[in-house]
């Protein structure tokens, strides 16, 4: 997995590629904790390059949502496609997250 | 990887799951370690694939369920604010409605004030229930509202009023029902207003209703108002002593006015009426506006 950091003005958007699991999971939510840490709130995470997630990738992004959330922001989803969006659908996560079809729009739509 | 150590990680998660079950999650990291396909057996990873997508989902829910109860409860704050302002509003309406009615037939809201507060008194003396009270305040707020339909001439002769104008203000109960039940929330109102100069023995209007047939408040407001009027000077005489008052209403139970209420009333009316008569205006609306608060923000 590889992990794209691009600050925008209202947001960081990142860019994930590869295959989000128990192995890379671990990485994934340390590079959130710092973002967080250093003050970001607002997350648009483009999904076009995710190839697989699994449950333990799932988790981290419920994880990050959560810690967001307390923080008065959150993370919003672009790009999902194939089989990561099925897995969205059957866990539930269209009714958490906002999913947009690409992060111009979410970041049009974080006003 | 041997046989042995994929029966070995089946035990183990299958022993995690059984803690899971229970509502004991202190093991949960351990399943999705197991999805390792690189490093567990695949029959192994896939199970725990499956475990770790059900954990995922269940707390997917939760996050949703936590999101909306925290939505809920925002709404509901803003409904209980809006709930208070509306109640705020209607409160300030029916003390604006109630002086207004005052200034009709003379320059003092006191008369108004002060027989909400004894009617209140009595309200309480007999235990009644927070709903009948605020329909009791209400209506005495509102008793007279209907004499905003009575032309001046007769409503401020001076002199007695001719059969014909005694038939004309006898009118503004009706007049006074009409008004509010164009209002929901001063409907329950209608008791007071409608029957309040009824008659314990049937001979007071509009209806003619006799003893139980009277509704409670309207009974009760009967004393206040009588009692009131008797202790405050008017054009035509001099304000009595309390005592004095309520041996005249003495002569009338049981014609006018319920034995029951007006027994209550009388043990301690001599002292709320000290209490009462002592307030200026001012101090009677405040002390009104209290208690109205008390009763409509609950």
């Amino acid at each position: 997995m590889e992990i794209q950091i691009t600050q925008e003005p209202k947001a960081v958007v990142l860019t994930i590629t590869g295959r989000l699991d128990a192995v890379t999971a671990p990485e994934f939510e340390t590079t959130l904790r710092n973002l967080i840490d250093q003050g970001t709130h607002q997350v648009v995470a483009d999904l076009h390059a995710l190839d697989y997630i699994s449950s333990a990738g799932l988790r981290a992004l419920l994880a990050v949502g959560k810690l967001l959330k307390a923080k008065g922001g959150e993370i919003c989803f672009a790009n999902l496609h194939g089989t990561v969006r099925e897995v969205f659908d059957i866990s539930g996560f269209g009714s958490i997250f906002t999913l947009h079809d690409s992060p111009a729009d979410a970041l049009a739509k974080l006003g | 990887m041997t046989d042995l150590s994929s029966e070995l990680l089946l035990q183990r998660l299958t022993a995690i799951m059984g803690q899971v079950s229970q509502g004991d999650h202190s093991q949960v990291e351990s399943i999705f370690e197991l999805t390792k396909d690189a490093v567990y057996p695949p029959e192994i990873a896939n199970l725990a694939e499956s475990f770790g997508m059900m954990i995922v989902q269940i707390d997917a829910r939760q996050q949703r369920l936590e999101r909306l109860m925290a939505e809920l409860q925002e709404k509901n704050r803003s409904l209980e604010q809006l709930s208070r302002s509306l109640m705020s509003a209607n409160i300030g309406m029916l003390e604006v409605l109630g002086s207004a009615i005052a200034k009709r037939d003379s320059n003092t809201s006191a008369h108004n004030y002060r027989v909400c507060l004894y009617a209140i008194h009595i309200g309480r003396g007999l235990g009644l229930p927070a709903d009948n009270l605020r329909s009791l305040i209400k209506g005495a707020f509102l008793h007279d509202i209907g004499k905003i339909a009575i032309s001046d001439t007769i409503l401020l002769k001076p002199d007695g009023l001719d059969d014909r104008e005694y038939e004309i203000i006898k009118t503004h109960v009706l007049h006074g029902s009409e008004i509010i039940k164009a209002y929901s929330w001063l409907s329950d109102a209608h008791d007071v207003v409608l029957h309040h100069h009824e008659k314990y023995n049937g001979n007071g209007y509009p209806d003619g209703l006799k003893a139980e047939q009277i509704p409670l408040n309207a009974r009760i407001f009967a004393v206040a108002d009588v009692f009131d009027a008797l202790t405050s000077k008017r054009p035509y005489k001099e304000a009595y002593v309390p005592e004095y008052a309520l041996q005249l209403m003495l002569t009338d139970v049981g014609s006018h006015f319920d034995p029951e209420i007006f027994t209550l009333f009388s043990k301690n009316a001599v002292s709320i009426h000290q209490t009462i008569t002592g307030m200026s205006e001012i101090q009677l609306m405040n002390t009104l506006h209290d208690i109205l608060q008390d009763y409509f923000h609950t």
